[in-house]
């Protein structure tokens, strides 16, 4: 288990450096001199001169990127002309609402797509797995910022309970961060409802139909004992799956919903920092959001090894 | 039938009678059917596939799926009603009174559970004991079912275990509650001979000593013979005949059962003619070897031989049967000859020149002379083409105009003895064995001079296998192929085969002529292996 865990964590590398290359690339190839595109439009000759050395822009490229990894391994992402601060202490500032909607949403969605998939699968052509299915295409269909409003207009504006936006960290109270919280998750989940709902069903479906189920019906188990315990057990590989790649999706994809609910979240800087042309911003967001599908990934191919005794790397 | 037992039966099942769903080709899955198994008596129920055994023993168990529904008759356990009675009380009965084991080993328990997990749950559901106690209840009955090291059984996942093993596992959970009967779907079907013996040794031991009432569900007669006191035969969903095994199988009255029975290939090998001494050598192997490694960090790892030295010769108009239990090597030889995969070391001579070392063009060109037919007639044909396309497609490939190939496609279809009107129907149009021939007929289209049966017969009922069979050796005398005969089945390797090797373990331990190696086993393994085919001495009627 460990070794295959070292293993995977060092199969990361490569993919971190192709990334790192990458994000540094964008800015070397794009027209003009990088110094005064980080720099931004309001830099004197001084800044932009002094920013060049820092960078090392007279140096080969090999050269250049090596002085980047340091900075960056020194947790040096530069500096945002646009807000003068540094990008990592605004990054760091964001990730706090970020992952607490993204956290948020995936619980709500867990908790009421899980079920209700299985509960689909289990109840197969009828009336309710119908139902599901059609919920599960509106809410593939209706886009975010629809149901965002919606929720807002009728939760926040007419019943009055829920603030209409804002958000509050949850160092000033946990029921305050909640209380903030549950309207943009719950806007946010719907999609993602949909997705693990299906995924569920399908996964079930196929499962019931092993010969180990009839096995365990013919122990004389109960139909919930052998729901829960053998067929979502068995079906849970791709559903844990797309739950990952959804975590995944939501944290790098808020960009809507925080704008909708006004979030000072990644998604709200990331908009800011390409409205600005933030440079440094968004090489820093760049690398943030891939390192979140790299982790992500890793923690799917280990959830695999514990859901799967028969997996083994 | 004067025994007493019989006067108080485990289970007794009056005029049962199952509905099919309305679109079905029949009306009933099982009509009429009554038997009763006795306490510590095995009944097999035998017959083919759609002869409706199966759905006996799942509506015992109030298993049956939703679209079947028992529509007349009783089934009583120990004098209780069951057809009708409510699903929690079918669930208090399931392994408490009626235990079910199953005809896949190896997909019969959950992957993710632990095997003493998965036993331990019977008595969880069942019984007040505690922890400790249903531990070691679990351990007692791992130990009963002869595994070794219970402990260590215990906490394997199902994927640890060979399949005999994890058959073992599924008799101590429908066992471990002592039911008054056992209810067995062809549970050694999937297994290999030897541990058939042994799984049907085990069955009759544990039966024995508690006295369990065993529905026996098979469609091998050698099994019948090894195990059963009592046999009912099943035609599609009637029963056509019901006695002692002994009455059934020495002198069966009804034609269907008269002629089942003689479809079952016998163990002597029929007199052959003998293949002319100056018949050109087809396919010759010397010291074919295939190996299998992994590799990890560069190194290689797990290196297993799937064949080793393996030296054999067919000529034309000959057959050579390779008969092995799983993982002996036999489909790694076939595949090696036929390119599906390459070998690792050693030399394949196809009509004097050797194969191994081929590629590109010279190889294309050898595949048409060898061809292939696979086990399963239900996978091995693309179902979203014509039979008529899957036929012509090999021959077009390698140039063959379209008129030609279809010209030659109605010849073959005569040949394996089907219409050939029906080169316009897709395969789900056709049984099993009508598709086998259509397989047949695919690889004859290419013309090839060594044709390789992969198993070919395996997937298919007595009756059909025989029919298979024959037309396969008619085919080869016609056309003086040489054929490559894979079989895990002595008995069919009996029938048609003029040379046999056996293999086990990535090597041949004997081969020879088939009727001196049938009636004089050299080697031991050969002499376990025909020890351990069910029925060997039971004598059929012929």
């Amino acid at each position: 288990m460990w070794s295959y865990l070292l293993k995977r964590i060092f199969a990361t590398i490569p993919v971190v450096l192709v990334v790192m290359v990458i994000v540094f690339l964008m800015l070397r190839l794009t027209p003009g001199d990088p110094a005064s595109n980080i720099a931004g439009d309001a830099a004197t000759t001084e800044d932009i001169a002094k920013l060049r050395v820092k960078l090392g822009l007279e140096e080969p490229l090999p050269v250049q990127f090596v002085i980047y990894a340091k900075n960056l391994v020194k947790g040096d992402f530069g500096e945002s002309f646009y807000y003068k601060r540094s990008v990592i202490s605004m990054i760091s500032d964001s990730v706090a609402p970020t992952l607490s909607l993204a956290l948020f949403t995936t619980v709500i969605a867990c908790l009421i797509a899980v079920p209700l998939g299985t509960l689909a699968a289990y109840k197969h052509g009828t009336w309710i797995d119908r139902v599901v299915m059609g919920f599960s295409v509106i809410g593939f269909s209706v886009p975010v910022f629809v149901i965002g409003y919606l929720l807002i207009y009728v939760f926040a504006v007419k019943l009055e309970w829920f603030p209409v936006q804002g958000y509050q960290a949850m160092s000033d109270g946990f029921l305050g961060w909640a209380h903030r919280l549950i309207l943009p998750a719950a806007a946010l989940s719907v999609i993602f409802i949909a997705l693990i709902a299906r995924m569920t069903r399908t996964s079930v479906l196929e499962v019931l139909n092993e010969d180990y189920i009839r096995t365990a019906r013919a122990k004389g188990l109960p139909q919930s004992k052998v729901l829960l315990k053998h067929a979502l057990r068995n079906a849970a590989v791709p559903i844990v799956t797309i739950i990952g790649i959804a975590i995944a999706i939501l944290i790098s994809g808020v960009v809507v919903t925080e704008s909708v609910f006004a979030i000072p979240g990644l998604g709200s800087l990331t908009l800011d920092a390409i409205q600005g042309r933030d440079y440094p911003t968004v090489q820093a967001l760049i690398l943030l959001f891939s390192l979140v599908y790299i982790v992500i990934n890793l923690l799917i191919d280990v959830a695999y090894t514990l859901l799967d005794p028969r997996i083994r790397y | 039938m004067d025994n007493p037992r019989h006067n108080n039966p485990v289970l007794s099942v009056k005029n049962l009678t199952i509905d099919l769903p309305r679109n079905a080709d029949r009306k009933h899955a099982v009509s009429n059917v009554s038997f009763d198994v006795a306490p510590g008596e095995v009944v097999c129920l035998v017959g083919e596939s759609g002869s409706g055994k199966s759905v006996i023993a799942f509506s015992l168990m109030g298993l049956l799926a939703k679209a079947l529904n028992v529509s007349e008759g009783s089934i009583e356990l120990q004098g209780e009603e069951i057809v009708g009675c409510s699903e929690d009380r079918l669930r208090q009965l399931r392994c408490t009174r009626m235990g079910m084991i199953f005809q896949e080993p190896m997909t019969a328990l959950n992957p993710v559970m632990r095997c003493g997990d998965q036993i331990d749950e019977v008595l969880q559901e069942h019984t007040d004991f505690s922890s400790e106690q249903r531990h070691q209840k679990v351990l007692d009955m791992i130990a009963q079912v002869h595994l070794p090291d219970p402990a260590r059984m215990y906490s394997s996942y199902p994927h640890q275990l060979s399949g005999g093993q994890r058959q073992r596992i599924m008799i101590a959970m429908a066992l471990i509650l002592e039911p008054v009967l056992l209810i067995a779907d062809e549970p050694t079907t999937a297994l290999d001979v030897t541990t058939q013996a042994q799984i049907l040794h085990l069955i009759r031991e544990l039966q024995g000593e508690r006295q369990t009432g065993v529905l026996f569900i098979t469609h091998d007669f050698g099994v019948v013979a090894e195990l059963g006191d009592r046999v009912a035969v099943l035609k599609q969903g009637e029963m056509v005949e019901f006695g002692t095994t002994q009455q059934v199988l020495a002198s069966p009255q009804h034609p269907y059962t008269q002629m089942l029975i003689s479809s079952v290939p016998k163990h002597e090998p029929p007199i052959r003619k003998a293949i002319p001494a100056d018949a050109p050598t087809v396919l010759r192997t010397e010291n074919l070897h295939k190996q299998y490694f992994s590799f990890s960090f560069g190194r290689r790892r797990n290196v297993v031989d799937a064949a080793v030295d393996i030296s054999v010769e067919i000529r034309k108009g000959e057959t050579l049967g390779i008969v092995g239990e799983s993982g002996s090597g036999k489909s790694t030889v076939a595949r090696c000859i036929t390119w599906l995969i390459k070998s690792t070391e050693g030399k394949i001579f196809l009509s004097g020149r050797n194969i191994a070392e081929l590629s590109g063009e010279d190889l294309r060109q050898l595949r048409r002379k060898v061809q292939i037919i696979f086990q399963d007639p239900y996978r091995s044909l693309n179902p979203r083409r014509t039979v008529g396309q899957s036929i012509i497609e090999g021959p077009m490939n390698y140039g063959e105009s379209h008129a030609d190939a279809m010209a030659h496609a109605r010849e073959l279809m005569e040949l394996v003895q089907l219409s050939p009107d029906g080169l316009d129907r897709y395969p789900h149009q056709f049984s099993g064995g009508q598709r086998q021939r259509v397989c047949i007929a695919r690889a004859l289209a290419m013309r090839p001079e060594l044709l390789v049966a992969d198993e070919a017969v395996s997937a298919l009922d007595v009756s059909v296998q025989a029919q298979v069979l024959t037309l396969l050796e008619q085919i080869r005398d016609r056309m003086q192929l040489a054929m490559l005969f894979i079989t895990h089945d002595l008995r069919v390797a009996a029938q048609v085969c003029d040379t046999v090797a056996v293999m086990s373990k990535g090597r041949v331990v004997e081969y020879g002529p088939a009727a001196e190696l049938f009636n004089n086993p050299q080697h031991e393994y050969t002499k376990a292996l025909f020890d351990a085919a069910p029925g060997r001495h039971f004598k059929f009627a012929s």
